[in-house]
């Protein structure tokens, strides 16, 4: 690892030097931005977005955190430290899809993505598409999508992030960021590293002692990588390397003895995305090469799975614009995963190609979306997938907004190649889903709110499931289930600020509930499912909220999520409600900031599961400090 | 193979039920071997019960019975699945049957046995599941719960199929039982256990099935679904035999003896040879394989005996005095 990162430092931080003109940059910007809109914008679905230095007032360490405290997304967390997937409209985890710059991050071998992993400021911003986007994202995009995009920040500067935070139970975090900017060229370099003992206490029953978590330890460390390059007058080239090194003790369960059991992950990620921008069409190549590695041992069970693979993902698109009222996108891509696996008999290589299509028109206060793609996945054909969605603003403060597709999740390596039971016949997940939305944004003098509702409903097809095979002891995979989804997600958001200037009182007010509906519409006898049975760690309801002050150098922020009872494996799991406060004072002298902050997470003390077995922690506390330094010479603005 | 009798008349020919009793020796594996059905055998036969096994060498699985003399009861997981938790047999014998059975296992009788009745089985738990639920093991629960309060328990059910039917009668056996209020009462079985399976009346061969309070919606039972047996006692039906005089069948010396005797097989057929005390209870059964076969009875109390020695239509018993 050591190599590693200083084979980053001596290639990326020390030659910077090259400076461009300021007026082209700033067109080529606006182009660009338009640009990326036909694809990010999922047009009729709804999206959030959250630009990383606008987070402060956030009591989140990594993007789970963060997508679950503001989104009302579900996070099936298995304990702090652990793993945590997400669940998007009564979806499991391999019906999301989490992308790294357009690249999927899903783990081929499991099809899902361990979000615990990915630190919040791994990049400049995350995004959350809900609903149906395989047509422009492909399979696994069927909850939603959630996006991590680097962004650069042109301009002559240098800048140094320092953060270290102390926890309970033995955490410690570090994050250094180091940006060094010129008018063509923009670096940055990204170091965090996590450590925790994860140590707590826990609620066992009534009149019974605490016990304590053991065997939870974790560290990962992550080095980033990016460096942006204005080639000329239209050209940019972007270069993201990210390094991953993650070993984490795995906890017993509140069920077990003991555990001896770890889990080490480690990863590669090199992307080179190359995009040539014109006044009416932007060309884009990109190339990704991500490896992966998984080590699970569990000496006390003489358990050893490990596996890797590698991901070659390369994609060529072409945009084209008439004054910004039509729009299309045409892209091609390609990828070859390698992988191997000790439950496989042989070293599966997958190989998907897919053609997208989209078209985007705008006019006046209606805007209106057309996607289409077709994959190929090892030469077999997944079903077409279009999607069409509109925006119709009928007054400033009526919208209406809807969108219909179809959307699929090819299978899993492990669904398709594990030994035994492994099916390499199965089919792709696939379904409709439709959802609308109409929101009321209005303003009373400096006050802004919005409210709105969302109803969705989604059908899925060949749900894969593991079931015993006919006549034989071992489980197989099968396209068995049939699983529909629907719901309400209604919204209210509210915005005041006193002032335009910076020692204003804002006060900023988001409440969200969503009522989600998911059930099994086959029966099953093993693994048991009735129709109409709600599916497992779908929470009927779940609501959430959030409040922040701001005042002068002072930000007061409180989150409270309400998350209703749901399913599990082995019964039923009570509701909880979970509050987390946020305190932050910075101060500034010249270039210089910093930043203190106190989060005090759980602040009710509740005893709760999010998974059976897998306690959670009571109050716990992150005490931290950022300074940062910007000598910015010269910002551009777009 | 053993065989004992049990007398239904005494008259100068009388009839008995024959008993088989399958332990597994004749197999005759070395300590901590197993025989999985990785050399190819996937019927095991013993008395006159038949298991049936798979092996999938892809993964070096297997399904259905094996055939193990493990010692092992100290690993735990998977890798240990043949393993009984009394690491060995009946009676300190080497060798039993385990089996894995997630929808049920059968065990096929054969030859006289079928259609009759089955005495009863020695069940134990293998050393797999008897681990897990005392310590739990990331999947599957350790019993008791959090609190050991949890009401938990590890179900063996037995049926019988005859004339292709399965009955709705069953013999319960809990290999694990929480389910006490004390909780000290609590226990998981460590032991060879007899179960008594006459209730089940005749048979052409018996399923058995687990059950566990520690189940998950998806995967089904947690509780690592296997269990050890041996010494399984199944009837050959009614045989008819010639009581005839001792001396024309056997002959025994020195009587009174201490601690051994010499019985001599005198027609030199497969015979057996049981030893009684005076209240019928059987304290020794023996094949004879010579024509001279020494007998200890060192372990034997001091008092008479009847010493029973039947070959397949003849039968004859004297009285032993030990010293």
């Amino acid at each position: 690892m050591n190599k590693i990162i200083l084979s980053i430092f001596c290639i990326y931080i020390f030659p910077f030097f090259s400076f461009g003109q300021l007026d082209t940059i700033h067109a080529l910007r606006e182009v660009e931005i338009s640009a990326k809109k036909i694809r990010k914008q999922s047009l009729g679905a709804q999206n959030q977005k959250w630009k990383i230095k606008d987070l402060a007032k956030i009591a989140a360490q990594n993007i789970s955190e963060l997508i679950s405290s503001e989104s009302g997304i579900f996070i099936k967390s298995y304990g702090s430290g652990s793993l945590a997937t997400s669940s998007i409209r009564g979806g499991s985890a391999g019906h999301n899809l989490v992308l790294w710059n357009g690249f999927s991050l899903q783990s081929p071998i499991l099809g899902l993505l361990d979000l615990s992993l990915l630190p919040l400021n791994s990049v400049e911003e995350i995004s959350l598409q809900k609903g149906g986007n395989s047509a422009i994202w492909g399979s696994g995009a069927i909850g939603g999508v959630i996006g991590m995009d680097s962004q650069p920040n042109f301009g002559i500067h240098r800048s140094l992030d320092v953060k270290s935070t102390i926890g309970s139970f033995g955490n410690y975090n570090q994050e250094l960021k180091i940006g060094y900017g010129g008018l063509r060229i923009y670096g940055v370099t990204k170091v965090f590293h996590q450590q925790g003992e994860n140590n707590f206490k826990y609620f066992v029953a009534p009149g019974f002692p605490k016990r304590q978590q053991t065997n939870a330890e974790v560290s990962q460390l992550n080095v980033i990588q990016d460096l942006y390059w204005k080639m000329g007058q239209n050209n940019q080239v972007d270069f993201h390397i990210w390094q991953q090194f993650s070993n984490r003790n795995i906890p017993p369960t509140n069920v077990q003895t003991k555990s001896i059991a770890n889990q080490i992950d480690r990863s590669t990620r090199l992307m080179v995305d190359w995009k040539n921008i014109n006044e009416t069409y932007v060309i884009q190549g990109k190339v990704g090469f991500f490896k992966e590695r998984l080590d699970y041992r569990d000496n006390a069970i003489s358990l050893i799975s490990l596996s890797d693979f590698s991901t070659l993902t390369s994609e060529f698109n072409v945009q084209k614009f008439w004054k910004n009222k039509h729009k299309i996108l045409g892209a091609i891509t390609h990828s070859l995963t390698m992988a191997n696996n000790d439950g496989y008999t042989e070293s599966p290589i997958e190989n998907r190609s897919a053609i997208q299509l989209s078209y985007f028109f705008q006019k006046n206060n209606y805007k209106f979306q057309t996607s289409i793609r077709q994959e190929l996945v090892d030469g077999n054909l997944i079903p077409l997938v279009p999607s069409l969605g509109f925006d119709y603003s009928i007054f400033s403060w009526f919208k209406f907004q809807g969108k219909v597709s179809r959307n699929y999740r090819i299978p899993t390596l492990n669904d398709r190649f594990w030994n035994s039971g492994g099916n390499k016949n199965l089919k792709p997940e696939s379904g409709w889903s439709e959802e609308a939305t109409i929101s009321n944004p209005f303003t009373i003098g400096k006050s802004n709110f919005e409210f709105s509702i969302t109803a969705f409903n989604r059908n899925i097809d060949n749900w894969i499931l593991w079931a015993p095979a006919q006549g034989q002891p071992f489980w197989s995979a099968f396209n068995v289930s049939k699983v529909w989804s629907r719901g309400l997600e209604p919204r209210f958001s509210f915005f005041y600020k006193s002032k335009t200037t910076e020692n204003s009182l804002a006060i900023d007010v988001k409440i969200g509930y969503d009522f989600i509906k998911s059930t099994n519409e086959v029966a099953m006898e093993l693994p048991r499912r009735e129709v109409g049975e709600q599916i497992i760690y779908v929470p009927l309801h779940q609501a959430f909220g959030r409040a922040t002050l701001s005042w002068k150098n002072i930000v007061l922020s409180y989150q409270h999520s309400f998350t209703g009872k749901a399913r599990g494996q082995f019964g039923d799991i009570d509701s909880y409600h979970i509050g987390n406060i946020r305190m932050q004072y910075f101060t500034g002298w010249k270039k210089y900031k910093s930043t203190i902050f106190l989060n005090i997470k759980n602040s009710w003390n509740v005893n709760y599961i999010v998974v059976e077995r897998r306690p959670m922690p009571g109050t716990h506390f992150q005490l931290g400090i950022k300074f940062s330094f910007n000598n910015f010479l010269n910002t551009i603005k777009t | 193979m053993k065989k004992i009798f049990t007398f239904l008349l005494t008259l100068s020919s009388l009839l008995v039920i024959a008993q088989t009793t399958s332990d597994f020796e004749n197999y005759g594996i070395p300590v901590d071997s197993v025989l999985n059905g990785s050399d190819g055998v996937h019927n095991f036969n013993s008395g006159n019960i038949s298991l049936f096994n798979e092996y999938f060498p892809s993964w070096g699985g297997w399904g259905g019975w094996v055939i193990s003399a493990s010692t092992d009861i100290s690993t735990a997981g998977y890798t240990n699945d043949f393993s009984s938790i009394t690491g060995g047999g009946v009676d300190n014998s080497l060798t039993y049957a385990v089996t894995y059975a997630p929808y049920g296992s059968i065990i096929k009788l054969e030859n006289d046995a079928q259609g009759e009745i089955v005495n009863g089985v020695y069940v134990t738990n293998g050393t797999y599941a008897f681990l897990s639920m005392t310590d739990g093991d990331g999947f599957a629960k350790k019993f008791g719960g959090a609190t050991g309060d949890d009401e938990d328990y590890f179900l063996l059910t037995i049926k019988k199929y005859l004339g292709g039917t399965l009955s709705s009668d069953s013999v319960n056996f809990y290999l694990a039982d929480y389910r006490f209020a004390d909780n000290s009462q609590d226990y998981i079985v460590d032991e060879w256990t007899w179960v008594d399976l006459t209730s089940l009346g005749q048979a052409d061969s018996l399923e058995f099935s687990l059950s566990s309070t520690d189940n998950s919606s998806n995967y089904g039972m947690n509780t690592p679904a296997y269990f050890a047996i041996d010494n399984v006692i199944t009837s050959d039906g009614l045989v008819a035999v010639e009581n005839v005089e001792p001396k024309s069948l056997f002959e025994i010396y020195p009587n009174p003896t201490t601690d051994f005797l010499i019985l001599k097989n005198l027609e030199q057929e497969r015979a057996e040879v049981s030893i009684f005390d005076m209240t019928g209870r059987l304290m020794s059964n023996n094949s004879l394989n010579n024509f001279k076969n020494e007998i200890n009875i060192h372990n034997l109390a001091k008092g008479t005996y009847l010493v029973k020695v039947q070959t397949e239509t003849k039968v004859a018993s004297q009285l032993l005095i030990k010293q």
